[in-house]
């Protein structure tokens, strides 16, 4: 048989990805890196699920806007701009800021869509607005938008606020920020005089677009300080849509600046590969038609070793194998499938390739440091009846029994290691915005006994810039995070972390943890806690009780006097369609009491933005700048842009200040996040790719 | 700075992992320069004994190429490609697919799949169902007309085979297509065909060669 010229499902995938550029009517983002003309709103939203990533850069600013499409009619943004020789001082002034737009009204044939929202709302308002608009597409190539706003958008032949029937402030707009900024400053929204505006969007070719606007925006706050003069209302823009995810930008503001902006558009709901391009599951032999299986004849030794084998391809660790009657029990740990049911249905078809006919019942327990977590029982002869079925994963799904699995570990000694580079970075510091680091990490895991492990990690930087930053810390309440940077500028190499865990099972549905050692980069301790978490519940609860001390500087085996007893309850909740929330109640590093409420939208395929703030009694004066703790998170599973299935998941959280205050420990394997997963739950919502 | 620099290299190219899954370098130096493919065992060993081999092209990519039967279940042949994509056929039709881009999870072909072996004309439904963005399924139906067109001949690398051509006009709420069979009238199965995938790929033309 000639075998000359393999198919390549790789290629077909690359072509799949990148061999169409998609353009069905792009929504164009403005300078705010929120769907708009050049500088103003239009009423269209992104399509859900979309993170919208823009750089504008003007003689004037430049602004870097994150826009995440929370639900069809819902956006937020978080946006950092650099504007230069700002302010009495002529610094440079770096400000973050957060912007809220909803829309009220989807567009028909005969009605525009309408949308209402606020820019800057949180923080020092610099760039904060507020407006109502209309956009309409009047022919395919043609769309016009209009709007009344406040703030900024009411600079040019402003009027009296029409909201004032509604005892909103008719003529004055308190421009003063509250304390330090960070507060949501809803006593300024729609207040002072207001302001129409309008433009449109032409439709040059496929790709080219035209904007034009007018604008009431005059810069004044930025005036103030130069010799910036905007005397033209008229902003024009030429739009380059390379897709529908990439697009450049050049514009001009009032004909005397100029601009370029780069948009690149992230669709959250749609893997990069679709399907992903793992490989084709091996096939389940049915019994009857046995001859290319591999089934051991009797010994069931053999069926371990001829299972082990089949799993050790699958990236799955076998850690026990026995047989009661006609059922197989498998304790695994799961290190490739960053969808468990897949690492479930893997295991399940390498059962049937490997053990005997007589076995008619295969249960698959998923352990995690050496702890089960789950189990999860298919007969096989569903599997043989439904394999081919268009119907599967919800027949499959309805006849397996997903329990929670609270019997002793079983594993052996294991040892595992990781030697590779690192990169660390720092955000938002005044001096320079993105700091980092890149060096060599060495991490060591012994697992004794299921459930106790010995864990270090050691880091020695070899290049960057994260101890470069000289801001000291001006706060007024325990130090338990301001000075950072002197851990990053003091050290060299860094004992991140030395620990004894110890993980179990005290009862059904609790997981237990107890952690001692040098926990992370600045504490040190015991740190204890529990979790509840039945296994078909969208509940958890937990709670968390550690005793720290702080870390010397050098970020080796000594300590500092300050100590703490800090410690929280937390509860979890699955809210459903996409949305995760979290509250933790109790008490923070620096001795604070207060409260962090988190809220995720979070999606099928492992996507994750979310965002969080927290509240304690630290006065926000002596918070300092930004008032209280908050900030975004985004986790993106390396899968969805390989296709490779893999546990490993890009995350980055955006914290705009590293405050004192509501500051948490950083310990590892905190039970929620690393048992949820096998939960009932998850494994239900990943099970479409149970026979995958 | 040389001392830190030499460090630096000789770490990150002995970077090294006792995880089989490999360490974050590996992660990146294969996605950016991926090694020549060696294909794994499981091809390999598939050509200890005469199999039939399955050629495709996918029409709207313009890619070619063959994947090796790995097991015949029943009616169902599954075919795997060096890399091993999958592409499961039921009598010849399309079933399944799996890492060509197009996940095609699975499909309900009893009504069509008798008309066109049997060599009959007449209305069918047929039902697919596709792995979503978010991992969820999706089900399609889609509404058929089963015709015959006539007798053909096709040359095989084995030799000519007498075939009665079958259309398949389809219609969905969110596509239409029309799939061609060649069916072969002695092992009353699909020998040659040009089968509509799905929304990413488009349609495929097979070509079964029994050894």
């Amino acid at each position: 048989m000639s075998y000359t010229k393999p198919i390549s499902a790789f290629t077909a995938i690359v072509l799949v990805c990148f061999g169409t550029t998609g353009r069905s009517d792009p929504v164009n983002v403005s300078t705010y890196g929120t769907p708009g003309l050049v500088e103003l709103p239009t009423a269209y939203m992104l399509d859900e699920g979309s993170l919208s990533f823009g750089v504008s850069l003007s003689g004037i600013t430049l602004r870097n806007t994150a826009t995440f499409q929370i639900l069809p009619w819902l956006q937020g943004s978080f946006r950092y701009a650099i504007t230069e020789d700002f302010g009495s001082q002529l610094d440079t002034r770096y400000d973050r800021s957060f912007d809220i737009n909803a829309q009220l009204l989807q567009e028909t044939d005969t009605f525009p869509a309408i949308a209402i929202g606020l820019r800057d709302f949180v923080g020092t308002g610099v760039l904060s607005s507020e407006y109502i608009v209309a956009t309409k597409q009047i022919s395919n190539d043609l769309s016009f938008t209009g709007g009344i706003g406040w703030g900024r958008l009411a600079g040019r032949n402003s009027f009296d606020n029409p909201l004032s029937i509604l005892g909103l402030n008719s003529d004055t707009r308190d421009n003063v920020t509250t304390g330090f900024g960070g507060q949501v400053e809803s006593g300024r929204w729609f207040q002072g005089q207001a302001s129409l505006f309008g433009g449109l969007e032409w439709k040059v070719s496929d790709d080219i677009r035209l904007q034009l606007e007018y604008s009431p925006d005059q810069y004044i706050t930025e005036a103030e300080f130069s010799d910036l003069r905007i005397n033209s209302p008229v902003n024009a823009a030429l739009t380059y849509n390379y897709s529908d995810k990439i697009s450049a930008k050049a514009y001009t503001i009032g004909g005397s600046q100029f601009g370029v902006q780069f948009a690149l558009m992230f669709d959250a709901k749609n893997r990069a590969i679709p399907g992903g391009r793992e490989p084709a599951p091996t096939p389940i032999t049915p019994r009857p038609r046995n001859g290319a299986a591999l089934y051991a004849n009797d010994a069931t030794a053999l069926s371990g070793t001829l299972l082990e084998n089949e799993l050790a391809g699958e990236g799955i660790t076998l850690h026990s194998f026995q047989t009661e009657n006609t059922t197989s029990i498998v304790n695994i740990t799961n290190n490739r499938w960053d969808v468990e049911a897949q690492a479930a249905g893997r295991t399940a078809r390498s059962m049937a390739r490997a053990l005997p006919p007589e076995i008619e019942s295969f249960t698959v327990i998923f352990q995690e440091r050496g702890v089960p977590v789950s189990s999860i029982t298919t007969k096989r002869r569903d599997l043989e009846e439904l394999e081919y079925d268009y119907d599967a994963s919800w027949r499959t799904l309805a006849r397996a029994q997903i329990a929670d699995a609270s019997q002793p570990g079983k594993a052996g000694p294991a040892l595992s290691y990781d030697l590779g580079p690192y990169t660390a970075f720092s955000f938002f510091d005044p001096s320079s915005p993105i700091r980092a680091d890149f060096g060599v990490q060495l991490g060591i895991s012994y697992q004794t006994t299921p459930g106790l492990t010995f864990d270090a990690q050691f880091r020695y930087p070899l290049a960057g810039n994260l101890d470069g930053s000289d801001r000291e810390s001006d706060s007024t309440i325990p130090r338990v995070r301001s000075e950072s940077n002197r851990y990053a500028q003091e050290s060299d190499f860094e004992v991140n972390r030395l620990t004894t865990e110890y993980l179990w099972r005290p009862a059904p549905e609790t997981f237990a943890r107890v952690t001692a050692g040098y926990l992370e980069n600045q504490y040190g301790g015991l740190s204890a806690e529990m979790l509840w978490t039945p296994i078909e519940s969208r509940f958890a609860f937990g709670a968390e009780l550690n005793y720290v001390k702080q870390r010397d500087f050098d970020m080796l085996l000594g300590f500092q006097e300050y100590d703490v007893v800090t410690g929280h309850a937390s509860a979890y909740y699955d809210l459903g369609n996409g949305f995760h929330t979290q509250v933790d109640l109790g008490r923070y590093l620096a001795g604070d009491w207060g409260g962090t409420l988190t809220v995720k939208r979070e999606f099928n395929n492992g996507v994750k933005v979310g965002g969080y703030f927290t509240l304690t009694d630290v006065p926000f004066d002596d918070f300092g700048e930004g008032s209280f703790d908050k900030g975004l998170s985004l986790e993106i599973p390396l899968s969805f842009f390989t296709g490779r299935p893999s546990r490993r998941v890009l995350s980055q959280n955006i914290q705009p200040l590293l405050r004192d205050g509501g500051a948490r420990l950083h310990v590892q394997n905190r039970l929620y996040p690393l048992v949820r997963d096998y939960r009932g739950p998850e494994l239900r919502d990943g099970w479409a790719r149970y026979l995958r | 700075m040389m001392k830190r620099f030499i460090l630096a290299t000789s770490l990150i190219l002995a970077a090294c992992s006792s995880d089989p899954e490999a360490s974050g370098l590996d992660v990146v130096r294969n996605f950016v320069t991926p090694e020549e493919y060696v294909p794994p065992p499981r091809f390999t060993a598939l050509f200890n004994e005469p199999r039939p081999v399955l050629d495709v092209e996918f029409t709207d990519l313009g890619v070619t190429g063959k994947l090796i039967l790995e097991q015949q279940d029943g009616p169902y042949a599954r075919y795997i490609s060096a890399d091993l994509g999958g592409i499961v056929l039921q009598k010849g039709m399309l079933h399944s697919m799996y890492g060509f881009g197009e996940p095609l999870a699975g499909a309900d072909l009893t009504e069509p799949l008798g008309l066109v072996i049997a060599g009959r004309a007449g209305q069918t439904d047929r039902l697919h169902t596709y792995l979503n963005g978010e991992d969820r399924t999706v089900s399609r139906t889609y509404r058929c007309e089963v015709s015959i067109i006539g007798q053909r001949s096709v040359d095989l690398p084995t030799g000519s085979v007498e075939t009665t051509l079958m259309s398949e006009n389809c219609h969905g709420i969110t596509n239409s297509f029309e799939n061609l069979y060649w069916v072969d009238r002695k092992r009353d199965e699909i020998i040659q065909s040009r089968q509509w995938a799905g929304e990413n790929i488009g349609s495929l033309v097979t070509q079964v060669t029994f050894p």
